[in-house]
């Protein structure tokens, strides 16, 4: 069983900007009353990986990215972003730079789509100062990006899931941040909706240098769309590096407590695991 | 003495104290629902309202005995409840706010009865909170009867009753009739309500409270938990008769036990919801038919203006006298125009102002169906003031202003901490209000069994008289008004951010609790200024922005707009509807508006299927 590696040094290669650390978590970990939801946690997210968190269900996937995302302070340890302790930055400050999208989103039943977009300037224009150009600039972009342009004026309410979720994605591309943290991105969706947000993800990652941390519980997907892979169970590190690191049978059988098997397609196609 | 007196007194307490408890027990199993009691059910105040009809009637209704005039008001009540609730599913928060409404829209009514028929109703006041004294043994007999009849059935459908209380969908996939069975079972907790009712008044927390402990201690199984419920009603009240009678001898003044049930209950229920999470639905999944909105714009701002001003002549220029209907020419009779300018000033900026504040508390709260009247801030402010004008002796009106905005203030703040602590709970939050709002009520009462002379006065408020309004009043209140509404259109990027609840807000960097805190500080300052014009039932506050949202009032500068104009033009009609409808009698504004808006309400209820958008 690969235990998790202490120091970035596990960072592919092959990802951008290697080796200087977004998040850094020295020995941060969390509880409430007493019980252990997390236990303390060195990790370091390289600035510009695509980082994918595995782990079965109540393994603290949601907790990490809680921690990540500042709607919970860590009860031990501490969290660094981009050099500085987390809990120093200012909220808004923080939240031009980093967007995060629970895993079961609010209704939003009396928004239009623009609206819901619009949501991601209040970091930079707060409650008072007015939307300029550069807003509404920054509005457009995101909603074109996500491909949801032609559907600006319609309900939120109204999308399907994959549009919805595509949605409250140009929400989080409005605020202009540098890191995305998504809680299960692709739970709702279908096959190929599935798809459509993670190549998405992936492009945005590729072309704008975000950082992007995601929790999913598709092993296939995750193994096809991050490059670098951290996988919990009960609340503890059990595994992080590449994806090629986690494709063995042993590794993933360890992580799941499941003989697992794996099988490389001979068209070349994503390798498929599966349990025995 | 103890023969007669003490110990059908005793007997009493117990059994009315194991019926309610039971009733209650019962109506939260096969509803499904942890608000469900009878009182939020409006069972105990159809039958109030019955039997003060019934009194009221005196020889031609004196044919059929009190108790099934009780039951008919009782079963009246219920079925509209369970007409309007089925609709909906049943769904737990709106089929207890449908109740609340129900139950609002009774309490106006009867109120109006009792000021014009003072002498003949006065009893109501007491009997209403629910008093125990006895000077024989009929209702000892009577309630311990009604009370052996329905526990034998009721036990012995006990397995009826668990399937009803694991859902519909299990229930009916085993072979039982769930309607049938649940109409069935209801009709037999609300008979015994009415007969309770009918003999000791309307006992606010016993239903209510009593299950809701025992359902805290884990029952293992219904029986286990209809007997427990019932075991410690008849405790609670008994307990409860006999603190008031300790009370009573003690300070001298009249405290019926129904009041101190509230007085001690609410104070529990909040500690045991303070400990526990109640288990609520999920959101439903919702995906509205309409892709687009249509916003009506500026058009609905000058169509409800013009209203607005049509609503304000009618009120100023049309009057009534017993002859007739008459214009007042504002010139040629200043004297009458300047003595109605105030009120009619003040009757539109009180609706106003309450209407805001309903609209800023459903965001805070997050839900369409808060509004101060149902979470208890109304009832804050009007406790505050009640409690000034007897216990302390105060009169002067600004001194009493201070009073209400710091009952309503300190209710809100209690409501806040639920909502906070329930987070997407409205069910929770829901009860927390309503708990409040009865103790509250129950603390008015208490006050007004003893207030003597000061009574009829203090009611006349409380019902919403805005006789008194002088100008200098109407002017604060509009500053306070425009202020309020200023802040609100500055800040209104903040406040609409809280739609999406708290955790994406703060990940966009508000901050969420003080724009919470803000916000709700000046909802109850806006509803307690309106509560010392309009009185604490007014129902505009759930009423305006509900109308808002129905004439498709959407952005939220929209709808504040909207939910002010609505709340001017629905006070401004009701106040004049007052004045002119019973010539020569007026009747409190606040009330028409109670009844007006409660009924509306109950309309608006029916509609909405289950599922409907919030927001």
């Amino acid at each position: 069983m690969a235990i998790a590696s202490i120091s970035g040094d596990t960072t592919p290669a092959g990802s951008p900007a290697a080796g200087v650390a977004l998040f850094d978590l020295k020995r941060a970990g969390y509880g409430v009353g007493g019980s252990r939801i997390l236990a303390p946690i060195d990790l370091q997210i390289p600035a510009g990986g695509f980082v994918a968190l595995i782990g079965h269900n109540g393994s603290g996937k949601s907790t990490l990215l809680s921690l990540l995302a500042r709607q919970i302070e860590p009860s031990e340890g501490e969290i660094a972003f981009a050099g500085e302790a987390l809990a120093r930055l200012s909220q808004r400050d923080f939240a031009r730079k980093v967007g995060w999208l629970p895993q079961d989103p609010p209704l939003a039943a009396n928004l239009t789509v623009a609206e819901l977009a619009r949501f991601g300037r209040y970091p930079w224009r707060g409650a008072f100062m007015r939307h300029g150009a550069e807003d509404r600039r920054a509005v457009e972009g995101a909603l074109g990006r996500v491909g949801l342009s032609h559907m600006r004026e319609r309900a939120v309410a109204s999308l399907s899931g994959g549009e919805r979720q595509r949605a409250w994605l140009a929400m989080l591309l409005a605020q202009e941040p540098s890191c995305l943290l998504l809680d299960e991105p692709t739970a709702a969706l279908d096959l190929k909706h599935q798809l459509e947000v993670l190549q998405l993800l992936r492009q945005l990652r590729d072309e704008n240098e975000l950082t992007i941390v995601m929790a999913i519980h598709d092993i296939g997907m995750a193994l096809r769309f991050a490059d670098h892979l951290v996988a919990l169970k009960a609340g503890r590190p059990v595994f992080e590096g590449p994806p090629q690191a986690l494709v063995r049978p042993d590794v993933l059988s360890a992580i799941y407590d499941l003989p697992i098997g794996t099988v490389q397609p001979k068209d070349g196609g994503p390798t498929v695991v599966y349990p025995l | 003495m103890f023969h007669y007196a003490t110990l059908p007194r005793i007997v009493v307490a117990l059994a009315a104290g194991a019926s309610l408890g039971l009733a209650g027990a019962v109506m939260q199993s096969v509803l499904r629902n942890p608000l469900a009691s009878p009182i939020t059910l409006g069972v105990s105040a159809g039958a109030q309202f019955a039997l003060a009809l019934a009194a009221l009637a005196g020889p031609a209704a004196s044919f059929l005995p009190g108790e099934i005039w009780s039951l008919f008001g009782a079963l009246a009540a219920a079925g509209l409840v369970y007409v309007l609730g089925r609709r909906q599913r049943f769904e737990p928060a709106r089929l207890a706010l449908t109740g609340m409404a129900i139950s609002l829209f009774l309490a106006s009514a009867a109120a109006a009865l009792v000021l014009f028929n003072e002498q003949r109703l006065a009893f109501l006041f007491l009997w209403g909170a629910g008093h125990l004294a006895q000077s024989d043994w009929t209702s000892a007999i009577l309630v311990s009867a009604a009370f052996a009849a329905s526990f034998t059935i009721l036990l012995g459908a006990g397995r009826v009753i668990g399937l009803l209380a694991a859902g519909d969908a299990v229930a009916g996939s085993v072979g039982l009739k769930t309607d049938t069975a649940r109409l069935l079972i209801l009709l037999v907790a609300v008979a015994l309500t009415a007969a309770v009712v009918s003999r000791v008044g309307i006992i606010g927390f016993v239903g209510l409270a009593v299950p809701a402990i025992v359902r805290l201690c884990r029952p293992r199984s219904v029986t286990h938990f209809l007997a427990a419920s019932a075991g410690l009603g008849a405790l609670a009240l008994f307990a409860a008769d006999a603190l008031a009678q300790l009370l009573s001898e003690l300070g001298g003044t009249l405290v019926p036990a129904g009041a101190v049930t509230a007085l001690f209950g609410a104070p529990v229920l909040f500690l045991l919801l303070s400990r526990t999470r109640l288990t609520g639905r999920p959101n439903p999944p919702l995906r509205m038919t309409a892709g687009r909105f249509r916003d009506p714009g500026r058009r609905l701002t000058a169509f409800l203006f013009a209203i607005l001003v049509v609503a304000v002549l009618v009120a100023l220029l049309v009057g009534r006298t017993g002859t007739g209907w008459e214009i007042l020419d504002p010139f040629g009779d200043e004297a009458v125009f300047l003595t109605r300018l105030p009120r009619v000033l003040g009757a539109l900026l009180a609706g106003a102002a309450v209407a805001l504040s309903g609209l800023l508390v459903q965001k805070i709260v997050g839900n369409d169906l808060a509004s101060p009247e149902l979470l208890g801030i109304s009832g804050g402010a009007a406790a505050g003031i009640v409690f000034a004008a007897l216990v302390l002796g105060v009169l002067s009106r600004a001194t009493l202003v201070v009073f209400g905005m710091a009952g309503a203030i300190g209710t809100t703040l209690i409501v806040l901490w639920f909502a906070r602590r329930h987070r997407d709970q409205i069910a929770a939050v829901l009860l927390a209000g309503i708990a409040l709002g009865i103790f509250l009520d129950s603390i008015v009462r208490i006050a007004l069994v003893n207030a003597g002379m000061q009574a009829a006065a203090l009611l006349t408020w409380m019902s919403g008289s805005t006789v008194l309004v002088s100008l200098p009043e109407s002017l604060g209140l509009g500053l306070l008004l425009v202020i309020a509404f200023g802040l609100v259109v500055v800040c209104r990027r903040a406040i609409a951010l809280l739609d999406l609840g708290a955790a994406v807000p703060r990940a966009l960097g508000l901050k969420v609790r003080a724009t919470q805190m803000a916000t709700l500080v000046l909802a109850a300052l806006l509803a307690s200024a309106a509560t010392m014009v309009i009185g604490p039932l007014s129902f505009v506050g759930l009423i305006a922005p509900h109308l808002a949202r129905l004439l498709r009032a959407r952005r939220f500068a929209e709808r504040v707009i909207a939910t002010l104009l609505i709340g001017a033009i629905v006070m401004t009609l009701s106040d004049w509807i007052g004045r002119v409808a019973m010539v020569p009698w007026q009747v409190p504004g606040g009330l028409v508006a109670g009844l007006a808006g409660s009924l509306g309400f109950i309309l608006l209820a029916g509609r909405e299927r289950a599922g409907a958008a919030g927001a």
